[in-house]
């Protein structure tokens, strides 16, 4: 059976950490990076008479995710005991929500090859984090740090609506710039305060039930989530074809091999048993929070998109490129309004230049020191003819570089363009008197010639003649 | 409803805790007691009453996000059977 007969049926959980000061529970700092069990304190370790105190702006930020993704926000929403054993988990369980989320059926919207698509958010709820645990490769026992146990996260669960791991990377990089956008989430990935397990199924075009899924974790970058899931989906299909069952599992990517492994199956089927955390009352959400919270939303990345394409002129994927990151559209903001004109050209500018100079760098657009107002003066100094497009890029490389003015890095660098007509003429007139054979081919009637002089002069000029005059002279000087 | 021996090792098992023979039919009759209580519950007509997620009539109260002092390393980790430096130690639990 051809692999187009099978369709894929994708879901994502993604965990995110809210950028509070505290822990959701008690006053400990979350801060990442302390030495090791320096932020607990008796809640957090979970010691006997220890009682949890909701942290606000946990709920604030809860609140503002589920508006941005479209969600109905629960008034009444209840904290539940799920409960395992881990040695991460001091408790033994850890407070979470679970019949009576705070957020419920919202959506987000991607763009995919057929246009747009809602991919449907089931739910999005609050919970708290399990610590660390460290394990010496050579042996021995795991040690833990407890630090991050304690610190808020919001777990958002798409529902089966995606189809394939092009879909799943762009719903993960709208919602990761969402929680950017909102401030609720730092979008880091790799340091995990942003972390993806994927749900696989396959089933055969046609087909309107699902088959057996299969839950996999670890998936810290984008380029992990969508090899993991197209090894997972070939691999299930090839499972069925072969007259196979694909087992309930939940499966680790292995980012070196590029494949999913088996982790070990529990003898016991999870049984989690949550029952309403008896140490806090439900939580309350009034009508009046909601309304603040929706009057301080900023201005998401699809309406920043279809405002951009509105109000400059862009192509909808130049302004999704300028969008996905809310530093690169304020800068591209403020360069438009510095230049004043031809938003198309900014845009144009500082997505094949300003970004390629960026590209590696993790601070992103922070890290260009050829602010707004220095691309707007290169600019400037382009449409002047004082410089030829060759020559404003180097410019632009060494202002990102050093910070120094555009028209200072000119001038030092001898890049101004020629665009005095009698010192073009001159070297149009040497350039001819050099090279009499050429001349005789090109008045003979081979114009192809044109393109050698004009290489010759633009060198006597060395590349900074202003083309169009250059041209102008050098017609005048040969067809007279 | 009564209760089967298998429920009651069960239930043992998920709470991590090890029951001899004589418990586990003591356990086995007080939980079948209670689980009896519930299925009169179940009896009952609720499908117009809002669910009680808590005793309490409240509401949860909040705290400010305030960054307050905890416990200092060796005071966080005094307490565990075993410790190395700065770290809570357990049995290891990968392979």
């Amino acid at each position: 059976m051809a692999r187009s007969d099978w369709e894929a049926v994708i879901g994502l959980e993604v965990h995110a950490q809210l950028l509070t000061d505290s822990k959701i529970f008690c006053g400990c700092s979350t801060a990442f990076g302390a030495p090791p069990n320096s932020q607990t304190c008796p809640v957090c370790l979970g010691l006997p008479g220890s009682l949890p105190v909701l942290n606000e702006r946990v709920v604030e930020f809860g609140v503002r995710l589920g508006l941005a993704l479209n969600c109905t926000i629960r008034e009444h929403s209840v904290f539940a005991r799920k409960n395992y054993f881990y040695p991460d988990l001091p408790k033994g369980y850890q407070i979470s929500q679970h019949e009576l989320p705070l957020c419920e059926n919202g959506h987000l919207v991607i763009d995919t090859p057929e246009g747009e698509k809602k991919v449907g958010i089931i739910r999005a709820h609050l919970e708290e984090d399990a610590g660390k645990n460290l394990h010496d490769p050579e042996g021995g026992p795991s040690r833990v740090d407890l630090n991050r146990a304690g610190v808020p996260l919001m777990e958002i669960v798409s529902a089966p609506d995606i189809r394939s791991s092009d879909e799943a990377v762009e719903y993960l990089k709208n919602l990761r710039s969402i929680l950017v956008y909102i401030g609720v989430n730092d979008g880091n990935l790799e340091e995990g305060s942003l972390r993806c397990d994927a749900n696989v199924s396959v089933r055969k075009r046609g087909e309107t039930g699902f088959r057996t899924r299969v839950e996999i974790k670890n998936l810290n970058s984008f380029r992990f989530l969508k090899q993991a899931i197209d090894f997972e989906i070939e691999r299930q299909i090839r499972v069925w074809e072969e007259g196979g069952q694909v087992v309930q599992e939940t499966r680790l990517f292995d980012a070196q091999a590029g494949v999913t492994r088996s982790m070990r199956s529990k003898e016991e089927a999870q049984d989690y048993r949550y029952f309403p955390e008896p140490d806090l009352p439900p939580l309350r959400v009034d009508e009046a929070l909601v309304a603040r919270v929706r009057e301080s939303l900023p201005e998401l990345p699809r309406e920043k998109q279809a405002r951009f394409v509105r109000e400059y002129q862009l192509s909808a994927y130049d302004a999704s490129v300028l969008v996905a990151d809310k530093a690169v559209a304020d800068y591209y903001e403020q360069a438009v309004a510095a230049y004043g004109k031809n938003p198309k050209t900014v845009a144009n500018w500082v997505i094949n230049e300003v970004l390629r100079l960026i590209k590696e760098n993790p601070e992103g657009i922070r890290a260009t020191r050829a602010e707004p107002e220095r691309l707007a003066a290169l600019l400037r100094l382009l449409d002047e003819g004082r410089i030829n497009a060759g020559s404003a890029k180097a410019i632009l490389e060494e202002v990102h570089r050093t910070g120094e003015e555009p028209e200072a890095v000119m001038r030092a660098r001898g890049l101004e363009q020629v665009s005095d007509v009698g010192v073009i003429e001159e070297a149009v007139a040497r350039v001819i008197a050099a090279n009499p054979a050429e001349l005789e081919k090109y008045r003979a009637g081979k114009k192809a010639v044109f393109g050698f002089f004009m290489g010759q002069v633009m060198r006597e000029l060395k590349g900074q003649g202003d083309p169009k005059l250059v041209s102008e002279a050098l017609r005048r000087a040969l067809d007279s | 409803m009564e209760l089967a021996r298998e429920d009651v090792e069960r239930a043992a098992r998920l709470a991590a805790i090890a029951l001899d023979e004589e418990e586990v039919e003591r356990f086995r009759r007080d939980l079948s007691s209670m689980v009896t209580y519930f299925d009169r519950l179940l009896s009952l007509d609720l499908d117009d009453v809002p669910p009680m997620a808590h005793a309490s009539a409240g509401i949860a109260p909040t705290r400010s996000d305030e960054v307050q002092p905890g416990l200092p390393v060796e005071k966080a980790v005094a307490n565990a059977p075993q410790s190395d430096g700065p770290f809570f130690v357990v049995p290891r639990i990968i392979e």
